[in-house]
């Protein structure tokens, strides 16, 4: 896996979209996917923030890989993986206050979202950094694609809004389950039924 | 003990370089971090007494005076209530004859669509006006009550409206019982 060529790059790119896609298929670290795609604004920013995370702690555990002795290496990709998230939780405050005071505390619990950790063990502790740099975007193309499409089917039937705008008519009378955390785990599910189909019809096994 | 030394050594220095560049990343960001936060809180106050144009601060961060053209026209208080999932930050002002002037939320972590719809002027707006004995919700107390409580987040609405009540009576109790 370790070679260079474009045409595994692009694999280690476009794996994330479909095929291994971090919430359908890896299905780790579901509790920020269930807790931030309550709105398509809130899904969109923890996706963005997610992606820069996951793409830093890539490189830079790709980049260190060979110097960590393997019993630290947790550790050490702890540290690394918690050094980004408070960079992008200090950015965020900064600079875009009102996305920080709606994501709240779920940009700190990136830290401990499984799927940063997952990518960093399985992934970029053993590729070379172009690869982790590839693995990390596409994860997080990935990633922020599928949070905002849960964000958005749940704000437009859970509250009759889409990206803060009100887009079903006043007498729509809004299903609250799906802003509430069952809502998450309905839209996952159905999803994860829509994805295995098309898995099956396009890329039969 | 080679080995150790090498993990502990590697292990320091990657914690090392981690402090260095949040170091680094603090000071970038602190001066933005508390003007934003400086700017929110005067916005605020504006925001729940219109009329004033000056405000003093009289117990450290918790009441401020409002005044207008150096006259005394209200108070302005700063909470934090415990609501359905977590602490409530209000800000909210009085006139001098004691109705509300206005009311803000300036952070929640209620659920969002439900709880979390206190920050919105819907709910906001019906509190103008009103006085501390009316902040009861219609469905607690149908013939004292006047503030409509959101639909599906009752504990979140009537831990702000029962926090402000508070608040205020025990506000004013002192301020009747200092004149004395």
């Amino acid at each position: 896996m370790s070679q260079t060529s474009s045409s595994s790059l692009w694999k280690e790119l476009t794996k994330g979209f479909l095929k291994e896609n971090p919430i359908l298929v890896i299905m780790l670290g579901l509790c920020a996917t269930l807790a931030c795609s309550t709105s398509a604004t809130d899904a969109f920013g923890m996706g963005l923030a997610f992606s820069f995370v996951m793409l830093g702690s890539n490189i830079v555990v790709a980049t260190i890989r060979k110097l960590v002795p393997s019993q630290v290496r947790i550790p050490v990709f702890i540290t690394v993986i918690s050094t980004f998230v408070t960079i992008v939780d200090y950015t965020l405050k900064a600079y875009f206050p009102a996305l920080s005071q709606s994501l709240g505390v779920f940009v700190p619990l990136i830290v401990v979202n499984c799927i940063v950790m997952g990518r960093a063990e399985a992934f970029s502790s053993k590729n070379t950094v172009m690869a982790s740099l590839m693995d990390g975007i596409g994860m997080g193309i990935g990633f922020t694609v599928i949070i905002t499409v849960i964000g958005m089917i749940r704000e437009v039937i859970g509250n009759g809004m889409l990206f803060g705008h009100q887009v079903m008519p006043a007498h729509y009378q809004p299903f609250l389950i799906l802003i509430l955390p069952p809502g998450a785990f309905l839209v996952i599910g159905f999803l994860m039924a829509l994805h295995r189909k098309i898995m099956i019809t396009f890329y039969k096994p | 003990m080679r080995d150790a030394i090498k993990m502990v050594s590697v292990l320091f220095i990657a914690c090392g370089l981690a402090a260095g560049s949040l170091a680094v990343v603090n000071a970038i960001t602190r001066e933005p971090i508390a003007s934003h936060e400086k700017r929110q809180r005067e916005a605020a106050l504006r925001e729940v007494f219109p009329d004033a144009d000056e405000f003093v601060n009289i117990t450290p961060d918790r009441v401020w005076e409002a005044l207008r053209k150096g006259r005394k026209e209200g108070h302005v208080f700063l909470i934090q209530v415990q609501g359905y999932s977590g602490p409530i930050t209000l800000m909210f002002a009085t006139d001098s004859d004691g109705a509300l002037t206005g009311l803000r939320v300036l952070s929640h972590t209620e659920t969002p669509g439900l709880g979390a719809k206190i920050a919105t002027a819907q709910f906001r707006d019906q509190f103008k006006q009103k006085r501390p004995e009316e902040l009861i919700l219609k469905k607690d107390d149908p013939a004292r009550g006047r503030i409509d409580a959101i639909t599906g987040a009752t504990v979140s609405s009537r831990a702000v409206t029962k926090a402000m009540r508070s608040t205020l009576e025990a506000f004013n109790e002192e301020q009747t019982g200092g004149e004395k």
